[in-house]
């Protein structure tokens, strides 16, 4: 199994997700994907080029159409151009290569691109458009195409707020209740979120079942999520906070479960460090949704476990007992 | 007996370790057909390298004529083993000649040209091994000059008698041949299992062990048929033959030991001062052949593989031959180029020249195609850590050792490292890890020799400072007492005498 091998894998499992998630909010995610991708190649050719390496060897071991690949899935479709450009170099040129290039790096340069804009960009990278429900349709390609350039503003009633933002601010109403009064909730979670996030399911499941993603950081986080949205459901009253479906099909909980927190050059060495790194990022992850001031934590919470990747590698050594610890032959 | 053995081999409890890797069936190559024996070659060079890199001593020169089986060179470490001459024929010379060694360093080698007679010379034979005492089985297989043939190299005598100290609770004898392609000991095995049996009576009399245990590996079942039928008719006590799973590196010493027992000896521990001898099947019949046959060891049987070989064979060979004429045998292609290694494919050595001279220990000889290096940089997945038997951290390790910092490849525990080659196989970046990690032991080692040689010679620099000093201080006390008896004996007389040579100076100075 070479590296090209499990790079084109991880693109192949994330297709399901990324066909259903165009499907909901149209051609701007597919924009999205291409123009991120292109974009990481071309940036991680020119840092290659500058720092001698051998460009057309490195650049096909896949991993910048990857981070290319999950840039796209996290932005929203009607994100203009140039904060892409912005997100995509962060990623690459200071995320990666600044680091020392693959397998170097310290932080996930996907979620480094993401943070960037969310923090620099909040309004633009809030802003979803209607997904494809009963009454609406999401954008077609032209305005898509139009908006993206910034040749035209995001007219009104285009855009809704994520499920996750509204259930976080709805006002003093029990969740059964804003499940019946917004036609934004589904059956377990967000309508079109809850299908994405099984799309994602189905293409994470076969990276761990092929082995290529490891399942220990999956397993600990989705149980560490859920657990927390146990403790705090509170009954589904006005206090709560969400069960554990919404947050566990909501959002980008399962891309980031099966793609982005199983990278490997960022996550701990063990079984052990992976559980551990999972545990903590599923506890970010919900007291980020939660009492945080953005609707989803993924991206922060994952940024702040890959801070404490190398710790948990210190911690968390083999099972045999290596007592003799003299220098031998 | 026999019964008592298969019931405990059938009761027997085995520990599995994480890690390894599941040789499948698809990755079994089918052995080749029986032994084949490699026709004696004109001339053969015995070398003299010992386990511990010293020389053995000739005791023959130039010109001499040997008989096979004849003592040539003493051994030089005291607990090192003889030489014997493989075939007849006349010592053509004592000189360096190209040792199966990665380093491809030249070696000292005694060289016969061979008469083609192979006269035997002629020897001791015993008709029951139990008319021997333990003094005298040791110092025959000392001077039959068996090492361990397995690939470790390891005077079987010395094993024995460390075990023979502490007293010994199991015998294992190493059948298992883990690493894929590697054949010879099956061949061996299906050849002669009575002959083996014989040979693990005489190390079970000897060290009399609580337990006695042949390891043999899943898939081997004419040889577990064999050796069972063997034991059945042979065997002088309970001999228990267990099956074990085929994972590599199952067939390494400690790990072994670990699936049997459930124990776990570090890197630094022998398992014989433990109580444990673990023996490789050759080595065995090769006692069975000096004890009772009273032959000492001439020739092994050693497995020629590879993607350039497209029928493998194993072939019986005299101790001595270039390795060349054994590839020679076995119709190798070169039109891809040439890499011969030593060892299996994944636990083998680099071998730089093809003339060097097959030795004792050596088990397997590979020729592939030279391929393109697609070297890639680590992308942390952590399968080397999967697969790593003794769970190790082989991505930690190389970070560090590119870093060159020793010490902490030190902490991480480099030294339980048993260059198995398991990491290289599942590494998606074609990483050479084994490679490095036996670079990072070797530079540790050297590492500690010139630390203790540093810390000697200040130890003498010190030592010398005080003697020094010390020589000073009686110096000192010996001019002080000097002076102490002139005190004693009259300053004013001295002082008188100095006075009227002066005066009387003076004087004559004023007359002039």
């Amino acid at each position: 199994m070479s590296s090209r091998y499990i790079m084109v894998s991880v693109i192949l499992a994330a297709c399901p997700g990324g066909l259903v998630m165009a499907w909901f909010f149209g051609s701007g995610i597919i924009i999205n994907l291409l123009a991120a991708m292109a974009l990481c190649m071309v940036f991680e050719a020119s840092i290659l080029q500058l720092r001698k390496k051998p460009v057309s060897t490195t650049l096909l071991d896949g991993s910048a159409m990857v981070t290319g690949l999950l840039l796209g899935l996290s932005m929203p479709p009607l994100l203009p151009w140039w904060m892409l450009v912005i997100a995509c170099f962060f990623a690459i040129v200071i995320a990666k290569q600044l680091f020392g290039g693959i397998g170097q790096n310290l932080f996930n340069p996907a979620m480094v691109g993401y943070a960037i804009l969310l923090i620099s960009f909040p309004l633009a990278m809030s802003t979803w458009p209607q997904p494809r429900l009963d009454e609406t349709l999401p954008p077609d390609f032209y305005s898509t195409l139009l908006i993206k350039l910034s040749l035209h503003n995001i007219p009104d009633g285009f855009t809704m707020a994520t499920p996750l933002d509204l259930f976080k601010h709805r006002p003093g109403l029990t969740a059964a209740e804003i499940w019946q009064q917004s036609s934004a909730f589904g059956l377990l979670s967000g309508r079109g979120w809850e299908w994405i996030n099984a799309a994602f399911l189905l293409g994470g499941s076969w990276l761990v079942y092929r082995k290529i993603a490891r399942w220990q950081a999956v397993i600990s986080f989705m149980a560490s999520l859920g657990i927390m949205a146990a403790l705090f459901y509170d009954n589904g009253s006005s206090a709560s906070h969400g069960s554990v479906f919404l947050h566990w099909f909501g959002g980008a909980t399962m891309l980031g479960a099966f793609f982005i927190l199983t990278d490997p050059a960022t996550a701990p060495d063990t079984g052990k460090g992976l559980f551990w790194y999972g545990m903590g990022a599923g506890i970010l992850v919900y007291i980020l949704r939660v009492w945080g001031a953005y609707p989803d934590g993924i991206a922060f919470a994952i940024l702040l476990m890959n801070m404490a990747t190398p710790v948990i590698n210190q911690l968390t050594l083999s099972g045999i007992d290596h007592t003799n610890t003299q220098a031998q032959s | 007996m026999a019964m008592a053995g298969a019931l405990a081999a059938m009761t027997a409890k085995i520990y599995t370790f994480k890690g390894g890797i599941s040789i499948g069936k698809d990755m079994r190559t089918a052995p080749p057909a029986g032994i084949t024996d490699q026709p004696l070659a004109e001339h053969l060079a015995v070398p003299l390298l010992e386990y511990w890199g010293s020389y053995s001593i000739p005791l023959v020169s130039a010109g001499d004529h040997v008989s096979r089986g004849q003592l040539i060179a003493q051994h030089s470490h005291p607990l090192g083993v003889p030489k014997c001459a493989p075939t007849s024929g006349r010592i053509t010379g004592i000189s360096d000649h190209h040792l199966a060694h990665p380093s491809g360093l030249k070696g000292s080698c005694i060289t016969i040209a061979a008469d083609g007679k192979d006269s035997r010379i002629s020897n001791t034979p015993v008709d029951d091994y139990r008319t021997l005492d333990t003094e005298q089985t040791l110092r025959k297989i000392r001077e039959g000059g068996i090492t361990g043939m397995g690939g470790g190299g390891y005077p079987a005598h010395a094993k024995l008698e460390a075990a023979i100290e502490t007293g010994t609770s199991l015998l294992i004898i190493n059948a298992l041949e883990c690493e894929p392609l590697i054949s010879c000991d099956e061949a061996l095995i299906d050849s002669c299992p009575d002959e083996i049996i014989k040979g693990v009576n005489i190390l079970h009399r000897l060290l009399a062990p609580s337990r006695c245990v042949i390891a043999i590996k899943d898939g081997m079942m004419q040889a577990n048929r064999l050796l069972t039928q063997a034991a059945s008719r042979y065997a002088d006590q309970s001999i228990e033959i267990i099956t074990l799973p085929d994972v590599y590196p199952i067939g390494s010493e400690k790990l072994l030991i670990y699936c049997l027992t459930g124990i776990r000896l570090d890197a630094s521990t022998i398992p014989a001062t433990r109580g444990i001898v673990c023996q490789n099947v050759a080595s065995v019949k090769a006692i069975f052949d000096c004890v009772v046959l009273g032959q000492p060891v001439t020739s092994r049987v050693i497995t020629v593989a590879g993607e350039n070989i497209s029928a493998p064979l194993n072939l019986r060979t005299r101790i001595g031959t270039p390795i060349q004429s054994l590839l020679a045998n076995c119709a190798e292609r070169t039109e891809r180029g040439r890499r011969l290694s030593l060892g299996g494919p994944l636990n083998g050595y680099p071998l730089p020249h093809a003339d060097a001279p097959v030795d004792a220990h050596h088990n397997c000889i590979l020729s592939n195609p030279i391929e393109a290096s697609e070297v890639a940089p680590c992308i942390k997945c952590g399968y080397c850590a999967e697969v790593c038997p003794t769970e190790l951290l082989p991505q930690r390790l190389l970070w560090h050792a590119h870093a060159r910092q020793l010490d902490q490849l030190i902490k991480l525990n480099i030294a339980e490292c048993i260059e198995c080659g398991a990491c290289d196989t599942v590494c998606p970046s074609k990483l050479p890890l084994t490679a490095t990690f036996r670079y990072a032991r070797d530079r540790i080692r050297l590492d500690n020799r010139q630390h203790a040689r540093a810390s000697e010679m200040q130890a003498r620099f010190n030592k010398h400072q005080q003697r020094l000093l010390a020589q000073e201080a009686s110096r000192q006390q010996k001019l002080r007492e000097k002076s102490l008896k002139q005190n004693k004996k009259g300053a004013a007389e001295i002082i008188q005498a100095a006075l009227k040579r002066a005066r009387e100076a003076k004087s004559q100075g004023g007359k002039k």
